[in-house]
């Protein structure tokens, strides 16, 4: 535990090569774990990868700041949760034919986005303005919540950004939706 | 709490599980705010897609090439376990050639390049690595000899060595591993280099110096006296 702990420290420093070693050293655990699932060998190293950067973005953003468990078993619910999203094992919450997934163990939700879906959503968040760009970003990726992206951007006022937010989303969506047409 | 607040905390993980359990219902009941909710996360996955993708990399490319390790001495364990021996023993005569054609294998490059901090030369360092790693031992020996002028290191000229030597330039090869003080500088690759400069002389034919070196690497502790033994043995 103290060297789990050790290694998220180093991984709040933004130290790769301390996460090069988490990846090797539960890849071969995890393949193990994952085979006893009906998934592919490539799904399985797809679902390995993006678990430890799920590992490293979590710490990034504060949310994972002090292990409650080990490492493994922190990295190897992150993944169970990827993997049954890949089953449809998990607790889901359905939306106009879509469905959110749910894990309460992580307090997480993440939707099914298909790859043409992403690609669509990717393309459009990159031909809005700097401004949104960043916005949408530091919310949406980075964790800060809008006092603090107000002060990180320097806007008079939290309304004033909350309504340029809302404009970004508003902008999105028609791009997003011409995207389709 | 609200539900712009719930939001909030959620994206910015500030939710208690308190907080989390009524998010969880508000999205069950909720449509409108579900699908605001939807529409954030699609964002969200999306953004992360996209930044995902140089960390990707960097681990599939863990997945292409082993693992390095610092220690050079665990390196020399896997070869001796890589290279078969068994033909020297029912070898009457030795044969210098098949000698060094057996033991001689190219070092692999232990060195970590981003442990080091003179980044002004990284480039040409990174370059030097990279012909010696596609055996380019050439070119490869001509840019650690370059290197060497500007970063007088032992590893740098333990492998602008081990590049001439492994690009058939034997004698060139000695010279170079022959020229360093390596045990006076105490350094790291003090045995591996006597190891190379001993098969070095085992391929001129060169018996006498070939024991002088081997004979120094079967007395010490390592893991590759046990080889030198052999090489040794060989050679009676």
């Amino acid at each position: 535990m103290i060297k789990d702990q050790y290694v998220v420290d180093k991984l709040k420093q933004n130290d790769l090569k301390a996460l090069d070693e988490v990846y090797l050293t539960y890849k071969k655990e995890f393949i193990l774990f994952a085979r006893t699932f009906s998934i592919s060998e490539d799904a399985i190293a797809d679902v390995y990868q993006e678990t430890i950067i799920s590992l490293y973005e979590n710490i990034q953003n504060k949310k994972l700041e002090h292990l409650t468990s080990t490492l493994k078993t922190y990295l190897f619910a992150i993944g169970k949760f990827k993997i049954y999203k890949q089953l449809n094992k998990n607790k889901r919450l359905h939306h106009e034919g879509n469905s959110i997934h749910i894990s309460e163990e992580m307090q997480l939700f993440e939707t099914e986005v298909n790859d043409e879906r992403q690609r669509k959503l990717q393309t459009a968040l990159k031909q809005l303005g700097s401004k949104c760009q960043k916005i949408l970003e530091l919310y949406y990726y980075n964790g800060m919540t809008l006092d603090e992206i107000r002060t990180e951007l320097d806007y008079t006022s939290k309304d004033v950004l909350k309504s340029q937010k809302s404009r970004c989303l508003k902008q999105l969506k028609e791009l997003v939706k011409k995207s389709y047409e | 709490m609200n539900k712009e607040a719930l939001k909030e905390n959620y994206f910015s993980n500030r939710l208690s599980e308190a907080e989390f359990v009524q998010l969880e219902q508000l999205l069950e009941t909720d449509a409108t705010f579900r699908e605001e909710f939807y529409d954030a996360l699609e964002i969200q996955q999306a953004l992360a897609g996209e930044k995902h993708r140089p960390l990707k990399e960097r681990l599939q490319k863990l997945d292409q090439k082993p693992a390095r390790k610092n220690h050079w001495y665990l390196y020399a364990a896997a070869l001796v376990a890589l290279i078969s021996i068994g033909s020297l023993f029912y070898n009457p005569t030795p044969d210098y050639e098949d000698v060094y054609a057996t033991h001689f294998e190219a070092y692999p490059n232990v060195v970590s390049l981003t442990n080091r901090s003179d980044a002004p030369q990284e480039g040409v360092a990174k370059e030097a690595f990279e012909l010696y790693e596609a055996n380019q031992y050439k070119e490869a020996a001509a840019a650690f000899q370059e290197l060497y002028r500007q970063r007088p290191e032992d590893y740098v000229h333990f492998y602008y060595g081990l590049s001439l030597m492994a690009g058939g330039e034997t004698e060139a090869g000695i010279d170079a591993l022959e020229t360093y003080p390596w045990q006076e500088e105490n350094s790291d690759f003090t045995t591996v280099a006597d190891w190379y400069i001993g098969l070095g002389y085992v391929k001129l034919g060169n018996s006498t110096d070939a024991r002088f070196y081997l004979q120094k690497v079967a007395d010490g502790e390592n893991s590759l006296s046990k080889r030198a033994q052999e090489v040794l043995e060989a050679l009676d």
